[in-house]
């Protein structure tokens, strides 16, 4: 697997599942491993219900539990397995070593009290200082992140920001304590493009500056491409592929990541990816992509999902695909990528019309 | 665009929100959401309308179907100006143009299984057949990718991929010749959105349906639509086909957009020319070009001649001043800090123990303006002006950079031009008497004209 | 404003008329519907709506005239002040009209003879039961079906119901088959079957009745609940009080749903002035106290079943409306309404398809707070002898037992049990139903 030199975070084997009424495991997330480095940013992208927001969850155990647990796997900061600590050990991790912010800027700030009492909790929470110092703290965080005049707006009521500024505002609390690491929760997915430009410039800028970590969860590629160092592609809960997000960009290796790059609007493909995710109670033999999968061929259906394997000899960047094992020829999915493109669509605008009913299944 | 073809036209569009306030109500302003569009839409055309929130756009689409009663202009059906519509007409026309909303969760009303959700139009359209109307929703349901039996069913229980082809099917059912899909996509997840696009292609080509997009994403624009409308602040600043729009847009605000979209190539990274700050108050909007606060390339007033970024850092300053926010404090503290030894003990530095020359220099130095501008005339006003600043005359050195500095953008609207038949623009970099009056502003056209 | 052919599918060249007639598969297609021939056919209501218009205007003609001849024509508090008036309105116009005749006041129509009042508003509201309640589900089964599967996990809810059809089947079955329990001397104090009590208690003729010896009577089948201290039958009487409490708590909950229900739904549809002007009645209703109105038409004009369901089904609405009036301000703004006002729905249909069935929370929780609360208000006022006196109801039959708690304990006990127990059933069975009509409460199938 990859280098571990100088780690902050490792998610090793990775299990979160929800038990359902009838007694059966939601497989939300279904071994998944990868790395964050100190100062450097990991994205994890994939379609609703790939697991990416379980997955980030996971790592401050913020999912419902229960019904939800992590019945394996571990997830290590800076040496500590955060799956062992108790209760309170992990308060103080939450919003000190690791802070998150999530996609939804509305929700995330009570509508009733002032932002800057919102921000004063959150540097009082785990910061021994007066009232005054955290206030003083409240304008500093708020001038960081862009936000004009910090010091009269700091008695203005949420509703008095707009979308990108209550954003700004999220960001600040995060920034409260400093974290080694931020988890980012699609933070810019209700925003507009403009807005989303700034919030990504403004997270890379305050990242340079701290030297902090990124965790960011997206359903975009161009937000990957924009912010990321690493990139991992996420389906069904597992790992899809992994590796330097220049790697990943340059040489897509799984047929899924293909896909979704296929699917960005300007690159032609009004495509989509045919079928629907798969049952997460009960995941299909093989890989978790066979189904969907224009490469599939009979083993990509038997046995577990398959191992990462490295992409053109390159240790950082793997994927899990048959094609890529040592005695098979990647270049079924690589070589040519016209070739790949036109295979891709023409399965797609023949299936497209009859998308399966298994679609049905995704939400029971 | 003649005007006797067009399925679909409109003319000075307005929408005004009154704001009342006080004990009688009395209006007290507007909020002028739509302020004056005009486009038409031919048949089986799509057209996009894109902007940032609080642009007006969605404002645009519901009082453009009159679903809000717009406060002015003309909306012509087939000919028929539908403002003059009565009840029945109404009602008739509702048939012939249908919606599709954003959120696929909000859209359907969760007490309603989506087979009657999909008849509510028939039925509200006076469709009585029952039996019948059962296979025409079965048949639009399977159309878009789902099954008939999923009629019994609740909306809860489908993704949102799946309630915005539910949604589709909706409008599809009374056979509409215009629809309106507001945001679309925006609430799903990028794989997602590809198929119901193509999804409201394949019907558009199927039905000679004419779609009106509207987007903040000009990725999704670009994906379907033959022709776009760039709207900011309740105004069309651009309008021209897509392929000519993406290519060499005019007017800086969609250069801005287009800058903004992420692509999909980790090599060129940085988002482009980045707007700063949000739309304004659309109860307030700015004058002259309504982008001028946020543009970033304002025009120079008439004989100055500055680089583009030493402009625009002038103009920040004399924004600055006008709204008295430069602290001359911190600017001396930084500036002692930077200085080093020299003032003892930094907590102590008050801006009028600092020399006039030296404070000067400094807040050149905050605003990013070099020692001497490449204007002698500029660099006179400015001088003079930081001269009353600094020695505690705010008002006189607004005054005196308002006078010098204003700009044509913020004293003139924009007159919106033809740059084709199809390409219009309202932009004063567009405008020959405008700009290009003398050498140096031609050079600064040129410079911006130019791909960087 | 007809399509031009060319806006047909170039694929199907079929005239649409014609698909239209042949029926069939090409009927199923959206594109095939010939909208001028169905502008052109005028749209009549169904037959089923037909009759219950029909039924609904024939109740309000003879609940009107009831009243008007009643209280207007005939011996009232109101038809004393009319003065002048009076002398030209003669009740004895009645008789001439065909079918109808007068009785002591009351106009008695064919078959169904005199109706009380109460009665009418009693009739209308099981009326609209079936037409709104029963017989959608009974054309829906499917629906039903699953409704069902989704109430009947509530196991303390189909308890509930099934007690409480039990006693409104009981009630409105018995009331009718049995005349009301009348004093009898001397047949007080029989305690109910199987329990003993001294026989001091017990009257001369109850002795006889019941089953005594050694100075101990214990109750027989004849009056299995025993008597009151008036020696009327508490069996009896718990059947009528059945009747009362569930006319009492459905009709005035009825009344007041409906008018809550209208009032929050147009004024919230419309806003506006109609929102100020109906909202501010409610605010001046809600200064009037329901209790002293009635204890006032009590003293003024003496107490009845109909004027306590008016004052409660007709005075007491204002706090629902506004329950539901805020939470359909919420809904107003949903993207459904407008996509609904998009489709060219008329007012009424958006109100009754999208607004109503989304504030059913609020109105299932106020009926069910509503209805056990107004057969209480109405235990407690029988019980201090503020009821109709001609109904017997459990208040009646528990206030005649509370000086004798000690030793006919069974007078109270009996009436009070069956009153717990109808109340808790509508507490249960309420929030049972505003889970089952949910479909995004979760746990369905």
């Amino acid at each position: 697997m990859s280098v571990h030199t100088d780690t902050l975070l490792d998610v090793e084997d990775l299990h979160v599942y929800f038990r359902t009424d009838t007694g059966e495991n939601v497989r939300a997330v279904d071994g998944v491993s990868f790395q964050v480095q100190p100062g450097k940013t990991t994205a994890i992208v994939g379609e609703s219900g790939s697991g990416k927001t379980v997955t980030s969850e996971a790592i401050t155990q913020l999912f419902p539990s229960p019904p939800g647990y992590i019945p394996e796997g571990s997830v290590t900061l800076d040496g500590q397995d955060l799956t062992e600590i108790s209760d309170d050990e992990m308060r103080s991790v939450r919003g000190g070593k690791i802070s998150h912010i999530f996609q939804n800027p509305q929700g995330a700030l009570n509508p009733v009290y002032t932002v800057g009492w919102q921000i004063r909790e959150a540097v009082m929470l785990h910061q021994d200082v007066s009232k005054t110092e955290a206030n003083e703290r409240a304008v500093e965080l708020m001038t960081q992140v862009g936000i004009p005049e910090a010091s009269t707006r700091l008695d203005d009521y949420p509703h008095e920001f707009s979308g990108g500024q209550k954003q700004r505002v999220i960001i600040a609390m995060a920034l409260a304590c400093e974290p080694d690491l931020l988890i980012a929760d699609e933070p810019t997915t209700a925003l507009d493009v403009t807005i989303q430009a700034q919030i990504l410039n403004l997270l890379k800028e305050l990242q340079e500056e701290r030297d902090m970590a990124m965790l960011f969860i997206t359903h975009d590629l161009g937000v990957v491409a924009e912010v990321a160092d690493r990139v991992v592609v996420m389906y069904a809960g597992k790992v899809m592929e992994r590796g330097p997000v220049m790697d990943v960009f340059q040489t897509p290796a799984h047929p899924y990541t293909r896909a979704l790059l296929e699917c960005l609007p300007g690159e032609g493909g009004l495509g989509g990816i045919p079928g629907q995710l798969p049952e997460p109670t009960d995941p299909p033999d093989g890989c978790r992509f066979a189904d969907r999968c224009p490469h599939a061929v009979e083993m990509c259906t038997e046995g577990g999902q398959p191992d990462l394997y490295d992409v053109r000899n390159t240790e950082a960047h793997t994927a899990s695909c048959v094609h890529f094992a040592p005695t098979m020829d990647p270049g079924v999915v690589l070589d040519g990528s016209e070739r790949v493109a036109t295979d891709g669509r023409g399965r797609t605008s023949t299936d497209a019309g009859q998308p399966s009913d298994d679609e049905e299944a995704e939400h029971r | 665009m003649s005007s006797s073809t067009s399925l679909f036209e409109v003319r000075n569009l307005e929408k005004h929100y009154p704001i009342n306030r006080g004990l009688f109500n009395t209006e007290v302003g507007r909020v002028r959401a739509v302020d004056g569009i005009s486009f038409s839409v031919e048949r089986g055309e799509t057209i996009g309308i894109v902007g940032e929130s609080g642009c007006g756009k969605s404002t645009a689409a519901t009082s453009m179907i009159r679903l809000e009663e717009p406060t002015a202009g003309e909306i012509d059906f087939r000919g028929e100006d539908i403002t003059e519509y009565d009840e029945k007409e109404l009602r008739r026309f509702r048939r012939e143009v249908q919606m599709i909303f954003q959120d696929p969760d909000s859209s359907f009303n969760p007490r309603m299984n989506i087979g009657n959700a999909v008849a509510e139009p028939l039925i509200v359209q006076g469709f009585d057949d029952e039996q019948r109307r059962r296979a025409i929703v079965g048949d639009l349901l399977e159309r878009v990718g789902l099954s008939a039996d999923d009629m019994n069913r609740f909306p809860h229980e489908f993704s949102g991929g799946q309630k915005q082809r539910i949604a589709l099917a909706r409008a599809l059912a009374v056979n509409p010749s215009l629809l309106v899909a507001d945001e679309p996509v925006s609430a799903l997840d990028v794989s997602i959105q590809s198929e119901v696009l193509r999804l409201i292609d394949r019907f558009q080509d199927e039905l000679g349906l004419a779609v009106v997009v509207i987007s903040h994403d000009l990725g999704v624009v670009q994906e379907i639509c033959d022709r776009v409308a760039v709207m900011y602040l309740g105004e069309f600043v651009e309008v021209g086909p897509t392929e000519e729009l993406f290519t060499d847009p005019q007017h800086p605000y969609t250069r801005a957009l287009l800058s903004a979209i992420p692509t999909p190539d980790p090599t060129e990274r940085g988002l482009g020319v980045e707007l700063t700050g949000d739309v304004p108050e659309p109860s307030d909007p700015p004058s002259g070009c309504r982008f001028h606060t946020r543009c970033p390339e304002v025009i120079p007033p008439e004989g100055i001649d500055l680089a583009q970024d030493t402009w625009r850092s002038v103009l920040h300053l004399r924004k600055q001043v006008i709204a008295d926010q430069v602290d001359l404090e911190s600017i001396a503290e930084v500036g002692a800090i930077e200085a080093g030894d020299e003032f003892g003990s930094m907590d102590e530095v008050e801006a009028e123990d600092i020399d006039n020359d030296r404070l000067i220099g400094w807040v050149r130095q905050e605003y990013e303006l070099p020692n001497q501008l490449g204007d002698t005339s500029a660099e006179q006003t400015l001088s003079q002006a930081l001269e009353e600043l600094v020695s505690g005359q705010q008002e006189a050195a607004a005054e005196t950079l308002t006078e010098r500095f204003e700009t044509v953008c913020e004293r003139q609207d924009p007159e919106t031009r033809s740059l084709s038949p199809d390409h219009r623009v309202a932009c004063h970099l567009t405008d020959d008497s405008v700009v290009g009056s003398t050498d140096s502003e031609n050079e600064y056209r040129r410079q911006l004209s130019s791909p960087e | 404003m007809s399509r031009e052919s060319s806006d047909q599918s170039a694929a199907d060249p079929a005239d649409s008329s014609t698909a239209a007639a042949d029926g069939g598969v090409a009927d199923a297609r959206f594109e095939d519907v010939d909208w001028d021939r169905i502008d052109s056919v005028n749209r009549g209501r169904s037959l089923k709506s037909r009759i219950w218009l029909t039924i609904v205007s024939i109740w309000a003609t003879a609940f009107g005239g009831t009243l008007f001849v009643r209280y207007v024509m005939g011996d009232s508090i109101l038809s004393e002040r009319l003065g002048p008036l009076q002398d030209a309105l003669d009740p004895t116009v009645v008789e001439a009209i065909p079918l109808l005749s007068l009785n002591d006041g009351w106009v008695s129509f064919p078959v169904v003879g005199v109706v009380e009042l109460h009665n009418w508003l009693w009739w209308i509201t099981l009326a609209g039961f079936v037409y709104y309640g029963a017989l959608p589900l009974y054309e829906n089964p499917r629906m039903t079906r699953y409704y069902w599967r989704r109430f009947r996990k509530n196991k303390a809810a189909v308890i509930s119901g099934l007690f409480l059809v039990v006693i409104f089947l009981i009630g409105f079955v018995g009331s009718r088959v049995t005349s009301q329990p009348e004093p009898e001397a001397g047949l007080d104090g029989i305690p109910p079957v199987g329990i003993s009590t001294e026989s001091y208690n017990v009257g001369p003729a109850g002795q006889k009745v019941a089953d005594c010896a050694g100075g101990v009577c214990t109750g027989t089948w004849e009056y299995p609940f025993g008597t009151t201290t008036s020696g009327e039958d508490i069996f009896l009487g718990v059947i009528h009080g059945m009747e009362i409490s569930m006319m009492v708590g459905l009709t005035a909950t009825a009344a007041s749903l409906v008018i809550a229900a209208g009032i929050a739904l147009v004024s919230v549809y419309y806003g506006g002035w109609i929102d100020e002007i109906a909202f501010r009645w409610v605010d001046i209703q809600l200064t009037f106290p329901a209790f002293f109105l009635y204890l006032l038409l009590v003293y003024s004009i003496g107490g009845s079943m109909f004027i306590l369901i008016l004052i409660f089904g007709f005075i007491e609405w204002g706090g629902g409306a506004r329950l539901m009036r805020s939470e359909a301000l919420q809904r107003r703004e949903e993207p459904y309404i407008t996509a609904s006002k998009a489709a060219g729905a008329n007012p009424l249909w958006t109100m009754r398809k999208h607004l109503l069935p989304n504030i059913s929370n609020t109105i299932i929780t106020y009926a069910s707070l509503s209805i056990p609360s107004i057969i209480l208000a109405e235990a407690a006022l029988s019980f201090l002898g503020l009821g109709d006196p001609t109904m017997v109801s459990w208040g009646q039959l528990i206030a005649d037992g509370r000086d004798n708690l000690a030793n006919l304990w069974w007078i109270s006990t009996i009436p009070g049990i069956f009153l717990f127990l109808t109340v808790l059933s509508f507490n249960f069975l309420g929030d049972a139903l505003r889970d089952a009509i949910d479909p995004r409460h979760e746990g369905a199938e």
